[in-house]
């Protein structure tokens, strides 16, 4: 299922086919009473298909509520989000559900697997939203729980099952329908510091081998061993956008950068 | 840099419209199941309530039945009790002496019979505090009743369906992230919320069956056996059955609009 070749589109010049992911000054003003939050100030961001992207940042700047934005779970006050080269802002909640369901895996923080199902019948959920047949949904969740290395335990409810092995079943239905890009907020922070890094790690080698895109927002500084890139922000803005190899030499700031604020 | 064309018009819709929307019956079905199975405690009051509600509808119906059934007994007695009287004066020395001599005795007896059963349902029913005619009228407070009986299991299945949705606040906004449409999330709570009136309509008919029938027996003696309303039985069982789903999904309507209706970011914050 190649999301580019199944949504053709005018072909212009000034548009690079392999962003899977453009913002276009979005800002989200969350409004409580009379007071005003200023959760983004104008971000724009392009994200390149496959790519593994971190998103890094203090508490409160902003981070979760442009996931939100990105994933088609929330809209923002102004401003433009392209995913696959689709205005998500300007679809209804029909069209947003066809979107979450075909073009964007999610892993939460609390993993959020449904604990009245068993690890298959979790995986197999967004396939059968999708109308995939169900044996072959079957074949298909059975094969990604493998992959994510609990096969054996396809059965189980999540109630029985370790933070960590929710985590990867959460990541199997993450890729359930062949996503274009995986949005994963803070995916390690209930974890223990092992079964984060297993956990990321099993993150990159799947995303990598699908070609998809991961956005992922952390506070984890194991996830920065393994990105592409990393988009810090601060008050609801971009402060820098730095690629891995250039991270490596200011190692000894990023503690800094982020206690900082 | 340009700014990117929106292109959502075309291709978009045009998939949208090949997707032959959603879930499948057998899908929703085994969620409302598993649903229904984690929450059993909860679903089994719900029910309770259902089966209470329909078994007093079913027990009114029949027992209403049956004592409309005696009462019509009575008159149609007496009626035959009358005009056999009248026959006997007329049909007299028409046909063959002994033939007519036969009949007659044949006629006395069951007339007796007759007289005795027509008395013996009349002082049953006085003894029931009622008569004849009010049976044969029909009472409006029964409908009342059972009207109210209804509204309150409504209410109550109302009550259970919304609890049921706030507790799910997260399972709900999980389903939508994973692409689940509105009216998916509609027929979830829907289908859950009938299949409880079903169970509960079923065991309420049957309660209120044996619960009618051991009283028709207690106040009309073989009378309740032998006016059992058999061509109203499957009437009062399918109109219960119907009442049964149908005030459930009347109770999950209102729940299931404000599950459909969350935004799923709102979902997702509510911590467990
Ligand atoms: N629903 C909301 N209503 C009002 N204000 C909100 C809401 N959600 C977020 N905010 C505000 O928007 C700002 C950004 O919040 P956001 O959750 O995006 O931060 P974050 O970077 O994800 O933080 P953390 O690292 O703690 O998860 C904060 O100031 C927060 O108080
Ligand atoms: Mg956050």
């Amino acid at each position: 299922m190649e999301q580019s070749t199944s949504l053709p589109m005018n072909p212009s010049p000034t548009i690079q086919r392999d962003y899977v992911v453009r913002t276009l000054g979005i800002t989200r003003i969350y409004h409580m009473g009379s007071e005003k939050t200023h959760a983004l100030r104008g971000v724009d961001l392009d994200i390149f298909r496959g790519e593994y992207m971190a998103i890094m940042g203090p508490s409160g700047s902003g981070k979760s509520t442009l996931f939100n934005i990105v994933g088609g779970l929330d809209k923002p006050t102004e401003g433009m989000v392209f995913v696959d080269e689709v205005d998500i802002a300007a679809l209804d909640s029909y069209e947003l559900a066809w979107l979450r369901c075909r073009k964007i895996g999610y892993i939460f923080q609390a993993y959020n697997l449904l604990p009245m199902l068993t690890a298959i019948e979790n995986v197999t959920m967004p396939m059968t939203f999708a109308n995939v047949d169900a044996d072959d949904a079957r074949d298909r969740a059975y094969d990604l729980l493998q992959k994510v290395g609990i096969g054996h335990r396809w059965s189980h409810r999540p109630g029985r099952m370790s933070g960590g092995q929710q985590q990867r079943v959460a990541i199997a239905r993450a890729l359930a329908n062949n996503p274009a890009i995986v949005l994963a907020d803070e995916p390690t922070a209930n974890l223990d510091l092992h079964t984060g890094a297993d956990i990321i790690a099993m993150l990159k080698e799947l995303t990598q081998a699908a070609g998809v895109t991961v956005i992922s927002a952390t506070h984890d500084h194991k996830m920065l061993d393994i990105c592409d890139r990393v988009v810090w922000i601060r008050d609801g803005q971009i402060d820098r956008v730095q690629r891995r190899e250039d991270l490596d030499i200011h190692v000894g700031q990023i503690e800094e950068a982020e206690t900082s604020h | 840099m340009n700014e990117p064309v929106p292109l959502n018009s075309g291709p978009l819709l045009q998939q949208l419209q090949d997707d032959t929307s959603g879930l499948s019956n057998r899908m929703l079905l085994s969620l409302a199941m598993a649903g229904l199975r984690v929450r059993l405690l909860r679903s089994a009051v719900t029910i309770l309530s259902v089966v209470l509600a329909i078994a007093f509808l079913t027990y009114m119906g029949i027992a209403g039945s049956i004592e409309r059934n005696v009462a019509s007994s009575v008159v149609e007695l007496e009626r035959t009790f009358a005009s056999n009287s009248d026959g006997d004066r007329n049909t007299s020395g028409t046909s063959s002496v002994t033939g007519a001599l036969n009949d007659a005795r044949v006629k006395h007896l069951n007339h007796e019979q007759a007289q005795d059963d027509a008395n013996r349902m009349r002082f049953l029913l006085r003894r029931n505090g009622t008569s004849v005619e009010t049976a044969l009228s029909g009472s409006s407070t029964n409908t009342w009743l059972i009207t109210m009986a209804l509204l309150t299991c409504t209410v109550g299945v109302w009550n259970a369906m919304l609890m049921s949705v706030t507790e799910r606040f997260r399972e709900i906004g999980t389903m939508k992230c994973l692409g689940a449409v509105d009216s998916m999330v509609i027929k979830l709570f829907l289908f859950e919320s009938a299949f409880q009136g079903l169970v509960g309509a079923i065991a309420g008919v049957i309660l209120g069956l044996v619960v009618a029938l051991t009283a028709a027996v207690l106040q009309f003696e073989r009378f309740g056996w032998t006016r059992f309303p058999v061509d109203q039985l499957g009437k009062v069982v399918c109109m219960a059955l119907i009442v049964g789903a149908l005030l459930a999904v009347i109770g999950a309507a209102y729940p299931a609009f404000i599950a459909a209706r969350m935004k799923p970011v709102d979902a997702l914050r509510t911590e467990e």
